[in-house]
């Protein structure tokens, strides 16, 4: 007779959930009772009772039956007392082994750590704000030029006719200007005009003043706490005064904590948006096509939470900017304000914005160089192996099972990660000010943070699991017999998966090596790029205060004196060039012009002082009266206009709303960072001032800026003198890339330092193992270099093939970052080439130690033993 | 001393164990509690009960051979120890000693 079966899926749960154990015992007494049931009382009551039994015996119901052999007898005090004891004196024993593991580990630790922090800093960005996914700042773009900034009447008529937007903020660009209080006058940089809701908007303290009314008087002020110590000795300055550019007095409605380092608005005080308007005319305006504000909204939460709606709202705003009768082919986005700081690539914008692309760099370096530091753990734990084979062999001849034996080996590297962990963080405190110095940033760690703390220990985790993972596999994989009968050799698949760590160790190792090298290479073919001008020795002196109005005065003076007398008068230095116009007409013109037209307003002296050059027609020159209306071009606006070198000079030109002729070409000279490509330019005749350039001459620098300096002191008493030298600030553009460059080049040479670390021990440990081949050959004749170079040979193997496998990839990950610029250097093969070489070098270097130690060694010692 | 606390089904499995002599396993046992007191266990309670009685040191268990009619799979066969035996007659010494301090009037008061 066929006994009955209960059915097959309830017997996969059982089978799945029931204890391993009792599953035997279990199952069989259940078919039992189940063909009992059916015979009884049919298969209905049966099934019924079967379902109701395997539910009893399933977790959490069922007890669990204790074997003697309990995996959980591993968890037991004695056994964790003697892992530990085991562990500690394997640290012990072998000091010198566990110092490199634990140093490489630690420095690696370190370098994550910071990398971290650094990170965690820039991602965390206006974060801070309240409603900050709510806001987004409207940019536009024409065609290739893409700006932060839009027009002033934007932000209220938009909220206006879109219900979608909240509220409008706008801010001015930086306005620099002449605090002074008492005695006390200095030229205060980070101010801007704001609108009176910027504080309801954004989530910026007010530690004293009332936020609903502090930003509405046009008289008032608000400073941040640290200026108001710097000008009254306390924070406790609402009410009192400050004179400001030498004309206007402001009263400090209220005190701002100052500005959070992460925030993309960085600022010293604050004027409200009402006195701006007393003198502008695009305030009073309302202006729709001038842009020169940067404009932020609020959406309601709906329209912010979804990409559609925004879509929807761009589309409504440019059907709103088309009614106003604006034909300009804008287009407009929504940038998030949390995506600020880091993606965005806008011209006119605030200083000081990061690059998602380090981010992502230095994410992957630390997770590089952790890697290569959790290799090091491996390769000698495994390399070493063979003095814990014995220990293996024994626990698993007295009854460990596998996996006891995995999570031993794990544990022990979990209290390596943990010890470096400890040391890491102290070398965190150690090196936090350097970075803080090369990073510019004010980066802190606080143990105390929950946040923080957790990651620390997810490091460390992370770190023990992943360099214990395969020492402990491979470990617990003896066989006991073997082991223990002494014939354990090092299986070649070891050796092989040795090898295949060491390679990766020297690729990572390679691409950081060219990687700084071409980052380097970059930054130094910006600044010996022939930017079309001579920018050395141009010394330069902002018309500030009264200089604008006694332009003919300080032009005399400069001419007076010959160490000034080679100056020129212009609208703005070639650093930051923010302005330009669409609003362009040619001779010639078949369709309304779509690129941006930036312009400088030059005096007759520019191209003499620039030595820039003329490549047709002339410059603006005195003896010319009509030359108020005449423009002077630049190479690339000639192409845009269609004309060439010989008919360009002659041709109208309606710049603006200004008609004039085109006199001449000069050949293009970078006006703005070289992160840009060249743009068209379009040169003016300088009627209002800006900065006067002085070209000195090498050596008579000193003098010049006296000299300088006592014609501001006659022309200009009440401000301040300010000058400074135009290569410097050109240098300073490339400022974030050199930063970068530094950090880079630290990371590398770290990673470097713990491969070689993991490369010394195994070095040692090769020589040790070989002692006896060594003494050997001594004794059979073989040379002290041939020793060495035995010894070399098998590393110099692995170096080569990491070459083979590094260059392509450091080449094209190079080639990558270098498209982020316009003018890029070119990427050598000898770079790659020297940064193997260098590798190979290094490496060389640090087996040579054990390898030259194990060469000289006396035959005699070494073979006594047998 | 302390004593090991018997509980009322483990005593009544325990029992069970003893009447059936090197016999008892999971499904005996259920079968012979249902037969005899008509409960209706679960199998994971007597389940649980042998092996709390296991860890309590009153039964012992082992293995049987493979069997055809459960697809070979083993028995577990349990046995009362010693102290399982003294366990079971210390309760019967006690129930018999206080049913022998009872005045006769509550026995009758239960007939009716």
């Amino acid at each position: 007779m066929n006994t009955p079966l209960p059915p097959r899926w309830a017997k996969m749960l059982l089978r799945w959930l029931h204890p391993e154990n009792t599953i035997e015992e279990v199952e069989g007494d259940l078919d039992e009772l189940y063909a009992y049931s059916y015979q009884r009382f049919g298969k209905g009551k049966a099934l019924l009772r079967y379902l109701l039994n395997v539910v009893s015996v399933l977790p959490p119901f069922v007890r669990r039956r204790k074997t003697k052999y309990e995996p959980s007898l591993s968890l037991s005090p004695d056994m964790l007392k003697n892992y530990f004891k085991i562990a500690w004196r394997n640290i012990v024993r072998q000091k010198a082994y566990s110092i490199l593991n634990i140093a490489g580990l630690s420095i690696g630790m370190a370098c994550s750590i910071l990398i971290l922090l650094w990170v965690q800093n820039e991602l965390s960005y206006d974060r801070f704000h309240a409603r900050a996914s709510q806001l987004f700042r409207l940019t536009c773009s024409a065609g290739d030029f893409k700006t932060a900034v839009s027009a002033a009447g934007m932000a209220g008529g938009l909220q206006a006719q879109l219900p979608q937007i909240k509220s409008g903020v706008r801010i001015s660009k930086l306005n620099p200007m002449l605090f002074e209080v008492g005695e006390k006058k200095v030229e205060e940089k980070r101010v801007f005009y704001a609108d009176s809701n910027f504080l309801e908007v954004f989530s910026f303290p007010l530690l004293a003043g009332n936020a609903a009314t502090a930003l509405k008087d046009p008289g008032a002020i608000l400073i941040t706490e640290e200026t108001a110590k710097k000008y009254y000795g306390t924070s406790d300055a609402v009410g009192k005064t400050i004179r400001i550019n030498n004309n206007e007095n402001f009263t400090i409605a209220g005190i701002l904590a100052n500005s959070p380092s992460n925030s993309h608005l960085q600022f010293d005080a604050i004027i409200p948006m009402k006195t701006m308007a007393k003198w502008n005319s695009d305030l009073q305006n309302d202006t729709w096509n001038n842009f020169n504000f940067y404009t932020y909204l609020e959406l309601d939460p709906k329209t912010a939470a979804s990409v559609p709606a925004q879509q929807k709202v761009l589309l409504q705003i440019a059907n709103v900017f088309k009614a106003r009768g604006q034909d300009i082919k804008l287009d407009f986005q929504l940038q998030p304000l949390t995506d600020i700081h880091l993606h965005s690539n806008l011209q006119i914008d605030l200083p000081g914005h990061g690059n998602i692309q380090y981010v992502n760099i230095f994410l992957i370096v630390a997770i590089f160089i952790l890697v290569v530091a959790c290799i090091n753990f491996m390769n000698l734990s495994t390399a070493r192996s063979e003095r814990r084979a014995k220990e293996v062999g024994l626990r698993k001849v007295v009854g460990a099972n596998r996996y006891q034996l995995v999570y031993q080996f794990l544990g022990e590297s979990l209290i390596f990660s943990f010890l470096s962990l400890v040391i890491a963080v102290g070398i965190v405190y150690m090196l936090l000010p350097v970075f803080r110095m090369l990073t510019e940033k004010t980066l802190a760690i606080n143990l105390l943070d929950g946040k923080l703390l957790l990651s620390l220990i997810a490091i460390a985790v992370l770190t023990g699991l992943l360099s214990g993972s395969y020492p402990a596999l491979f470990l617990s994989g003896f066989a006991p017999v073997k082991v223990l009968k002494g014939k354990m050799r090092v299986a070649g698949g070891n050796l092989l998966f040795r090898n295949a760590l060491v390679v990766t160790q020297f690729v990572v190792a390679i691409v950081l090596l060219v990687g700084t090298a071409v980052v380097y290479k970059q930054l130094d073919f910006i600044k010996k790029r022939n930017l079309g001008f001579d920018k050395s020795n141009l010394l330069y002196l902002p018309m500030t205060g009264e200089l604008g109005g006694k332009q003919q005065a300080l032009k005399a003076s400069l001419a007076q004196n010959p160490l000034t007398e080679n100056f020129t008068v212009i609208s703005g230095l070639p650093t930051n060039h923010e302005s330009g116009t669409i609003d362009v007409i040619w001779d010639g013109q078949t369709t309304k012009n779509q690129v941006v037209f930036p312009s400088f307003d030059v005096d007759e002296n520019f191209v003499k002082v620039f030595k820039s050059q003329v490549l047709a027609g002339r410059g603006f020159d005195k003896a010319f009266s009509g030359d108020s209306s005449s423009y002077m071009i630049n190479e690339k606006a000639m192409q845009i206009m269609g004309m060439n070198l010989e008919n360009a000079v002659g041709k109208s030109l309606t710049f603006g709303e200004t008609k004039g002729t085109i006199i001449g070409v000069v050949k293009d000279f970078h006006f703005k960072s070289l992160q840009y490509a060249m743009e068209p330019l379009v040169l003016r005749l300088n009627k209002w001032g800006g900065v006067v350039l002085v070209r000195t001459t090498a050596g008579s620098n000193e003098q010049a800026i006296k000299a300088l300096g006592r014609i501001n002191q006659q022309l200009n008493p009440a401000f301040p003198f300010t000058f400074g030298f135009l290569d410097k600030d050109l240098d300073n553009l490339y400022r974030s890339e050199q930063q970068m460059g530094s950090i880079f080049n630290l990371f590398a040479g770290l990673a470097i330092f713990i491969s070689c670390l993991g490369l010394y021990g195994l070095s040692a440990f090769m020589a040790e193992q070989r002692t006896k081949e060594i003494g050997v050959r001594k004794v059979l004749g073989a040379s002290v270099a041939g020793v060495v170079g035995l010894l070399s040979q098998d590393f110099l193997k692995l170096i080569l093939i990491a070459i083979i496998i590094a260059s392509p990839i450091a080449w094209y990950a190079m080639n990558k970052w270098l498209q982020g610029f316009a003018y890029q250097t070119t990427l050598e093969w000898w770079v790659i080439a020297l940064a193997a070489i260098l590798a190979t070098g290094i490496a060389l270097f640090t087996i040579s130690f054990q390898s030259i130690k194990a060469a000289l060694m006396d035959p005699v010692k070494s073979l006594r033993s047998e | 001393m302390r004593r090991t606390y018997l509980g009322e089904f483990e005593e009544l499995v325990l029992l069970m164990i003893a009447i059936l002599d090197g016999h008892a396993y999971g499904v005996t046992v259920s079968q012979e509690i249902e037969q005899h007191t008509g409960r209706v266990v679960t199998f994971g309670a007597v389940h649980n009960t042998l092996i709390r009685l296991e860890e309590k040191g009153f039964v012992t268990s082992g293995l049987g051979g493979a069997t055809a009619e459960r697809g070979g799979r083993r028995k577990r066969l349990f046995k009362v120890t010693t102290l399982g035996k003294s366990a079971l007659a210390d309760v019967q010494q006690l129930r018999n000693k206080l049913w022998t301090l009872m005045p006769d009037a509550p026995l009758k008061l239960s007939d009716l």
